[in-house]
């Protein structure tokens, strides 16, 4: 009897006590996606090539990870998947951009391959050269990004894909710039989209947001007037002449012109006329080499004209009250960058009242203050973490989130 | 823009199949009798003719039985994504494992002998997973059947000693489905389709790859009672090596629905249908049309030692170890046809179980039982995958037999598995795996419910 007891007992004493090991292996050092109520747990970015991280007419694996939407996410605790493109870019942005030079030698048109590693999602699914239309339909102002960074899907279909908890939406700049931009005839009224377009085709990309459930925060279409890619004709005129006051004449060279229809009002309408910095250099260049060059003001395919500009503010204006409608509607948070953008302008070490033309004229760059890469359109690093602290400005203040600020 | 041609067609990087993977896809309940006391049968037997797998020897000496049934596993488990926090449930099914045995005594007196045979399935896995899961380009559905029949003979000399053993004969079925992964897929020459933005984890196609194979092996059994409230046995299973040499891949498109944009690096015009550029490949002659395959599975050898004491007279303790060779499942080498040969590797550790049990009549028509197991796991951290996210388990049991009639009684057993939580990976890396590829945890647990009729003539 002792035996057969003591044998049970030797039995009941090695019963484990405790249920089966838990999670082994170390840690895999996972984000938080429990912070901000979650809200961040999967955070999509769409929109053009601001987001996109596009600058100085270019982009690659290094601006990409400058965008403001990335440096959103860190500050926000997001997981952040970019479909990142190898050196030298896709095309490689400028390291001169007087004569056009960018990174590595590559043409404008060179596109070296996208990182193939495999990512959860893709979190920044903006393409550069996106219109509002084509974030549901590719047929729609479509180039070798769309395929690079979408892959043969829409904007929305890539962000639906990932099941995102948090969107933000910065499109519809290329309704305008397109225009504000063109090399034919600068504010070419017909590349302006239209208001109701826009309106309808908003409408289709807020409501493919809305069918995930997530939250959203839109933000407006910059003012192209504030951007330093073009400068008002009244500029160019009291550079030369000295004739306004407070600025002096000084730096255009004596075989340099500026037409009097340049001039502010009421002489004429200069500060409703835009004049482009390609125009400029163009101009400036030449007298440089010697030749008599006047810029006229009158000459529609040199600047955006009066009307042009109106055309232009008042879309613009379209698109925002639009755009803020949507975002009230839907309890989503919106963000006007223009304010910002107009206090950074009043510092022309920020964003430049005129770009450094003559200087460039000479050789080396035409820059535009600090916070514009070297397009004149696309923000610079130092202008990103701004917008980026004006988005959390923004989601902080609809959602009662805490996401730090991300500084200088 | 510099454009790329499909100028070698589809070149497979990486296809079937990621892993056949699924370590410690032992199957130990092949009774509800022993199912109900956690598995200990080794040193003491249940009536129902089960001893043919828990221990060859135990069937000399007890009565002529036909025992048969079967267990119901339902694995529920899934997978959360650390970086998205999204997780993906295994599909909810339940799997019958059947059992049967046929045992027939001779002699008396000091000499007693028996024949018997036995079919179980003591390895088997099934793991299902949706289509939309990331791991599916891993394994979408894995199934392994080692279905054995064992022929069995037993001699029992006097009261204290019994040896037997038989052959096993393993009929046995693997398949394996993926879906195939465009963006790992060659465009042009060192170009994939992942290099021009084509997402990862975008099914252009599933895979299947089916074959069956005949295994052999023996396996021996001895039983001893030193004390009349003491029993001891202990068994040894072969190891098998299968080679699954008429195997057959076949492949079939899945529309990705995705349209080239224009512009786009392939210099195609806009709206061709990337499925359209994929799909000679699936047709005669293409990489991915029907081909032979070949596998290799090693199933490993088993070795339990077990003790059963009947420690008051209605009420019976159980303890075994049990030793799984899992390590022989190192590697998996497939071969196709067409497509380039991999080897899939597993590294498995083997493992030890631990079982205690024990079984209480509660009167002379019903017997109550519980038990108890523990193990490690047998996969590495780097071999976790779709196709068996295993781990260490333990797990409880309980059980009832009843009887009618001197004839007839049938046992039933519930068992609950629950595995530890386990880092593991959705995807492959075509090589040596590392536990850099684990991206998030698995989690699985398990419901049997096991069921046995016997009949004794």
């Amino acid at each position: 009897m002792l035996t057969r007891r003591a044998i049970a007992a030797s039995l009941l004493l090695a019963l484990p006590l405790t249920p089966a090991c838990r999670s082994d292996e170390g840690p895999l050092n996972p984000p938080d996606l429990s912070n901000n109520g979650g809200l961040m747990a999967r955070y999509v970015s769409m929109g053009n090539s601001i987001t996109a991280g596009f600058q100085s007419a270019g982009i690659d694996d290094s601006t990409q990870l400058r965008s403001y939407a990335r440096v959103f996410a860190a500050q926000a605790g997001a997981p952040f998947f970019v479909p990142l493109l190898n050196q030298p870019g896709c095309p490689a942005p400028f390291v001169v951009n007087v004569t056009q030079t960018r990174l590595g030698g590559a043409g404008p048109d060179d596109c070296a391959l996208r990182n193939p590693a495999p990512l959860p999602y893709v979190s920044n699914v903006a393409v550069p050269g996106a219109h509002v239309g084509s974030v549901t339909d590719n047929s729609v102002a479509a180039n070798a990004l769309t395929t690079f960074i979408l892959g043969g899907r829409t904007q929305a279909q890539a962000m639906m894909a990932a099941k995102p908890t948090f969107v933000s939406v910065w499109i519809g700049n290329n309704e305008v710039l397109g225009a504000l931009t063109s090399s034919t005839n600068p504010g070419d009224p017909s590349l302006v989209g239209p208001v109701d377009a826009f309106r309808s085709q908003y409408t289709a990309l807020v409501d493919s947001i809305a069918l995930t459930g997530a939250k959203a925060i839109l933000i407006g279409v910059a003012d192209v007037s504030i951007i330093p890619y073009s400068t008002p004709g009244q500029v160019y005129f009291c550079l030369k002449t000295g004739a306004c006051p407070g600025i002096p004449a000084g730096g255009f060279p004596a075989n340099f012109d500026v037409s009097g229809n340049c001039a502010p009002p009421p002489l004429a309408k200069g500060d409703s006329i835009l004049v482009p910095w390609t125009v400029g250099i163009a101009r400036l260049s030449a007298a440089a080499a010697g030749a008599h060059t006047t810029l006229d003001c009158s000459v529609d395919a040199d600047v955006v004209t009066p009307a042009e500009f109106k055309g232009l503010r008042d879309a613009v204006s379209g698109y925002n009250s639009f755009i803020q409608q949507q975002a009230a509607a839907r309890g989503w948070a919106y963000l006007d960058v223009n304010p910002t953008l107009l206090v950074a302008k009043a510092d022309p070490a920020l964003i430049t009242t005129i770009p450094n033309l003559p200087t460039a004229a000479s050789g080396g760059n035409v820059t535009f203050g600090a916070l514009f890469s070297l397009d004149g359109v696309h923000p610079s690093t130092a202008a990103h973490r701004i917008i980026a602290d004006s988005v959390i400005s923004a989601v902080n203040a609809t959602y009662r989130t805490t996401i730090p600020f991300a500084g200088p | 823009m510099r454009r790329f041609g499909l100028c070698c067609g589809l070149a497979v990087a990486c296809l079937l199949p990621g892993r056949v993977s699924a370590q410690a896809f032992g199957i130990y309940e092949q009774s509800a009798c022993v199912m109900g006391r956690a598995g200990t049968g080794v040193a003491s037997p249940c009536a129902d003719g089960s001893s043919i797998y828990f221990n060859p020897a135990n069937i000399a000496g007890g009565g002529n039985v036909l025992g048969f049934g079967g267990t119901l596993i339902a694995p529920r488990g899934g997978f959360t994504n650390s970086a998205t926090g999204l997780t993906s449930d295994m599909k909810s099914k339940f799997y019958p494992v059947p059992d049967a045995y046929l045992v027939r005594n001779y002699g008396q007196g000091t000499a007693r002998y028996a024949v018997g045979v036995g079919l179980f399935a003591p390895f088997g896995l099934t793991t299902e997973w949706p289509a939309d899961f990331a791991g599916s380009f891993l394994g979408q559905k894995t199934v392994i059947r080692a279905l054995y029949l064992q022929p069995t003979a037993a001699v029992r000399l006097g009261d204290r000693f019994a040896i037997g053993g038989g052959i096993d004969v393993n009929f046995a079925h693997v398949e394996l489905d993926q879906l195939l992964d465009l963006s790992t897929q060659f465009a042009a020459f060192g170009v994939t389709f992942g290099n021009l933005g084509i997402a990862s984890n975008t099914a252009f196609g599933s895979g299947k790859l089916s074959a069956s194979a005949t295994g052999y092996g023996f396996h021996v059994g001895v039983s001893a009672r030193p004390l009349p409230q003491l029993e001891l046995g202990a068994r040894y299973m072969s190891r098998q090596k299968v080679t699954f040499d008429n195997g057959t891949a076949t492949f079939t498109p899945v529309p990705t629905g995705l349209t080239l944009p224009a512009g786009n690096p392939l210099g195609l015009p806009a709206g061709t249908s990337v499925d359209a550029i994929v799909a000679p490949e699936f047709v005669s002659g293409g990489l991915l049309s029907t081909q032979g395959a070949t596998a290799v599975i090693r199933f490993p050898d088993q070795l339990a030692l077990g003790a059963a004491v009947q420690a008051f007279p209605r009420l019976k303790l159980l303890g075994e170890a049990q030793w799984s060779h899992w390590k022989v499942f190192d590697v998996v080498p497939i071969t196709f046809a067409l497509l380039p040969s991999r080897l899939l590797f597993q590294n498995n550790h083997s493992v030890w179980t631990f079982r205690l049990g024990g079984e209480y009549a509660v009167s002379p028509l019903a017997t109550v039982r519980a038990g108890y197991y523990i193990h490690d796991a047998a996969e590495p951290p780097e071999a976790v995958t779709p196709n068996l996210p295993e781990g260490s388990r333990s797990s409880f049991t309980i059980g009832l037999g009843t009887r009618a009639g001197d004839a007839l009684h049938m046992d039933i057993a519930y068992q609950y598995i629950d595995q530890g939580d386990r880092q593991g990976r959705t995807v492959d890396n075509g090589g040596i795996p590392t536990v850099a590829l684990n991206s998030g945890v698995y989690k699985l647990h398990a419901h049997l419910f096991g069921l046995t009729l016997a009949y004794a003539f």
